[in-house]
């Protein structure tokens, strides 16, 4: 029986002993020097203690049930260790274990990722729409104001004009008051034109909408901005303001706490954030645009009016990055609002070519 | 039979039977010894560190992207082995410092934390959604219970990594309260703040002193006696550079202003800016400079502020019968922190732009391949490999430098006082160490 010198620290105080060891057909025997048996560990209970500097092996004994010390067994001689290896259940290849686990963390970490980009990507705006129903109208509409003055200072640097011809604003009235009726809205809608030649309109939580000059400018007939006024008024009747804002906030949320906090970690959870984000924000759109075709079908104007819209209004196609864009290319929503209308014919024009005429000339006056 | 009447006449202690038969085995063999243990003398051990930044360079590189694909995840695993890497390089007499965490332990804890953060940042978010107008007081609210909750996890924290550091085979462990230090330490803070800093060396000697009496390595308990006014007297020069130049500016600046400023300056404020006068400009241009100047002085200062808090704390320190002492001098500090911050800048320059010219002659061999898909991950790719390569500069540049300096200034006075330490190991949990990694008010690392 071969014999060699250790370092062994009994783990029950700090005392350094050099011990003499012997591999036993029931264990590692530790003797003291001048020869008296110390103790003999199990095979089955002795254990590499990873992460020490330098060769040899460092060795533990796991802890007997109500003990908590930790012996400690310095092996410098290789062969030895390499013998004591075959016998316990040790690997003698430095950092094998963390290696192993270190794969096992990157994999559940990965599976652990990608189930919660899943739950918030399918379950948030779940959760959202149920929320957003459970807040009362008079909240949404707080809501809105509040946004409300940060939008109209954000777009331009002096206050934007609202456009109050009065021909003008008795058409728009006309075209609102039947598409309020029929919307079934849980908010009264306000619907304004403002002063810029901006080629948009949005709509805010609360029922406001805004309309800019420069949309009425572009648009070819009422039908094209009839139809953009239906698409708003299905965001608001949709609550995709509230929901919007609900799910960034939960995004927000999750992708903050669970994630981040390291070196390169703000961009990869704002990168996150923006794609699942604008994918929301892609799936609002088609709903409002339905919503929008579903009203003009029901009420006055054509449908394909907001078809053509996007038809003419030839902003660069996303191509390639479709993906990240917080609207669907403009073709897809086109053989979108095409489908829903199939074969439904319009019930009669959304203006009479009056009616037309003096919205387009809503900005001649300003407050 | 036998081991049962053992534990029987004798109180088998927190460590089972076999400890304690061990235990009374080793007070025998004391007692046995014919030679009398030597009266400790009062040499010093130097203690020594010998990380290479060639190794935590290759934990920190592979950590970095593992952090990156899994989201952050790995960061938990990532601290265990640098902390490893320190522990282990670290030594005092012929045994290195052992960290025995690991990660797992750091992410139970990381989810620990989130039940004590969720609700209060869900609470954030809801009183913002519903009360608009109270958003002020929301995030002071937020920033005050995070600063308390530092203070918690500062504790917490600590008593984790001291529970599973081992030296000698023996555990070291933290007594007392968390939450009683973390009502402590905010006191002191208002007081630090209330005298603009005046107070900080009495609070740092009253919370240093309540964390290492706390302390234990086995049986043997840890104390402080570092002096306040001695800490006051070296920091007094650095508080009146980075404090006092600019608070005099201001003063005299205010006793200077010519009769009825203020109430320009508010007209100003409300958009009547006609009234104001040449001299009105001059006050404010005086208040703007005396804010500046002191924001240049507290970064130069800095330096100098960690070496001779650094030196003060570690002087203070003991353990049981032994003592640490201190050689870590100003200059020290300045030309790690000079050095280190001026090697950043330049490597990370000459990094940056090689790593530009690749991605751009990347870009543009592939642009007619890939388009612009391609050239947004070339993007993505070297902003974040631009963020990897100063987050590394910067650990192994200042931090790796910092540790080894500091470590290298320690000598243990009379270590051979801690030779017959008895254990008393007990666990931690790592709630508090994650929870100081959430509210971002943790020690280093």
């Amino acid at each position: 029986m071969t014999s060699h010198f250790a370092t062994y620290y009994d783990g029950v105080t700090s005392r350094r002993r050099e011990v003499e060891l012997s591999l036993h057909p029931d264990g590692l025997a530790l003797f003291e020097r001048g020869g008296g048996r110390i103790e003999t560990w199990p095979y089955a209970s002795i254990r590499r203690i990873e992460g020490l500097p330098g060769p040899g092996l460092v060795v533990t004994r796991i802890s007997e049930p109500a003990s908590s010390a930790e012996p400690r067994l310095e092996i410098s001689d290789l062969d030895f260790a390499s013998n004591l290896a075959a016998r316990a259940p040790l690997t003698l290849s430095k950092g094998l274990t963390a290696r192993r686990e270190r794969r096992a963390v990157v994999l559940w970490a990965l599976a652990a990722a990608a189930s919660v980009l899943a739950v918030v990507y399918f379950g948030l705006p779940a959760i959202a729409s149920r929320l957003a129903v459970l807040v009362p109208p008079s909240l949404e509409i707080k809501l809105g104001e509040s946004i409300d003055g940060q939008v109209r200072s954000m777009l331009s640097d002096s206050p934007m004009k609202a456009c109050v011809n009065p021909e003008g604003a008795r058409a728009l009235k006309e075209i609102v008051d039947r598409y309020e009726q029929a919307a079934q809205l849980h908010v009264p809608l306000s619907v304004v034109v403002l002063d810029h030649r901006l080629v948009n309109a949005f709509a805010l939580p609360g029922g406001r909408i805004y309309i800019f000059r420069g949309l009425i400018d572009r648009a070819k007939s009422a039908d094209e901005l009839a139809g953009v006024l239906g698409h708003e008024i299905g965001h608001i009747r949709h609550r995709h303001g509230l929901r919007s804002a609900i799910q960034a906030g939960g995004l927000g949320f999750v992708l903050g706490t669970v994630f981040g906090d390291f070196a390169g970690g703000t961009a990869i959870v704002l990168g996150s954030r923006a794609l699942i984000q604008s994918s929301f924000s892609r799936d609002a759109e088609r709903e409002a645009d339905l919503f929008g075709v579903d009203l003009m079908l029901k009420t006055a104007g054509d449908p394909m009016g907001l078809a053509r819209f996007f038809q003419d209004f030839n902003a660069a196609d996303p191509g390639a990055f479709a993906w990240l864009a917080s609207h669907p290319a403009n073709a897809e929503r086109e053989r979108a609002i095409r489908e829903a209308v199939g074969q439904a014919r319009a019930r009669g024009p959304a203006l009479s070519a009056m009616q037309w005429t003096a919205l387009r000339s809503i900005c001649q006056k300003t407050e | 039979m036998q081991e049962a009447c053992l534990t029987d006449i004798t109180p088998s202690g927190p460590w089972g039977p076999r400890a304690a038969a061990s235990l009374r085995e080793a007070e025998a063999a004391v007692a046995r010894m014919s030679v009398p243990r030597v009266v400790p003398g009062m040499g010093a051990t130097p203690a020594r560190f010998t990380g290479l930044a060639g190794e935590l360079t290759g934990i920190l590189l592979r950590g970095f992207v593992l952090q990156l694909v899994t989201l952050g995840i790995y960061r938990f695993w990532l601290t265990t082995e640098i902390r490893r890497f320190y522990w282990g390089h670290t030594s005092a007499g012929p045994e290195t410092v052992a960290y025995t965490g690991t990660g797992m332990e750091l992410f139970k804890g990381f989810l620990f934390a989130l039940a004590i953060i969720v609700p209060i940042k869900l609470m954030a978010i809801l009183i913002a959604t519903y009360l608009p107008a109270a958003d002020v007081i929301t995030s002071v609210g937020v920033f005050v219970a995070f600063l308390f909750l530092g203070q918690y996890a500062a504790y917490a924290g600590r008593r984790y990594r001291l529970a599973r550091t081992s030296w000698r085979g023996l555990r070291l462990r933290m007594t007392g309260s968390a939450l009683a230090y973390a009502l402590k330490a905010f006191g002191w803070s208002a007081l630090v703040i209330m005298t603009l800093g005046l107070a900080y060396p009495w609070a740092a000697a009253a919370l240093e002193r309540i964390k290492m009496r706390e302390t234990w390595f086995g049986d043997a308990q840890g104390s402080f006696s570092g002096d306040p006014l001695v800490l006051f007297r070296r920091g007094f020069a650095l508080w009146l550079l980075g404090f006092g130049v600019p608070l005099a500016i201001l003063i005299s600046a205010a006793l200077a202003m010519p009769v009825g400023t203020i109430g320009r300056l508010t007209a100003a404020l409300f958009g009547n800016s006609t009234l104001l006068r040449l001299e009105d400009a001059g006050i404010l241009w005086a208040g703007a400079g005396a804010i500046m100047l002191g924001l240049v002085l507290v970064l130069l200062a800095y330096p100098a502020f960690v070496a001779i808090l650094a030196r003060w704390r570690f002087e203070g320190m003991g353990l049981g019968g032994s003592r640490l002492s201190s050689s870590f001098t100003i200059g020290r500090a300045y030309r790690i922190y000079l050095l280190g911050y001026l090697g950043i800048f330049i490597l990370g320059m000459i990094g940056s732009a090689i790593w530009s010219g690749v991605l751009i002659g990347a870009a543009a061999g592939f642009a007619a391949v890939g388009g612009p898909v391609l050239s947004g991950i070339l993007a993505v790719l070297g902003y974040l490999g631009i963020i990897a390569g100063f987050w590394i500069l910067k650990n192994i540049l200042i931090d790796l430098r910092l540790w080894r300096a500091q470590a290298e200034s320690l000598a243990v006075l009379n270590l051979a006082a801690l030779d017959h330490v008895v254990a008393n190991n007990v666990d931690a949990s790592a709630m508090g160490d994650s929870l100081g990694d959430a509210v971002a008010i943790g020690s280093a690392f």
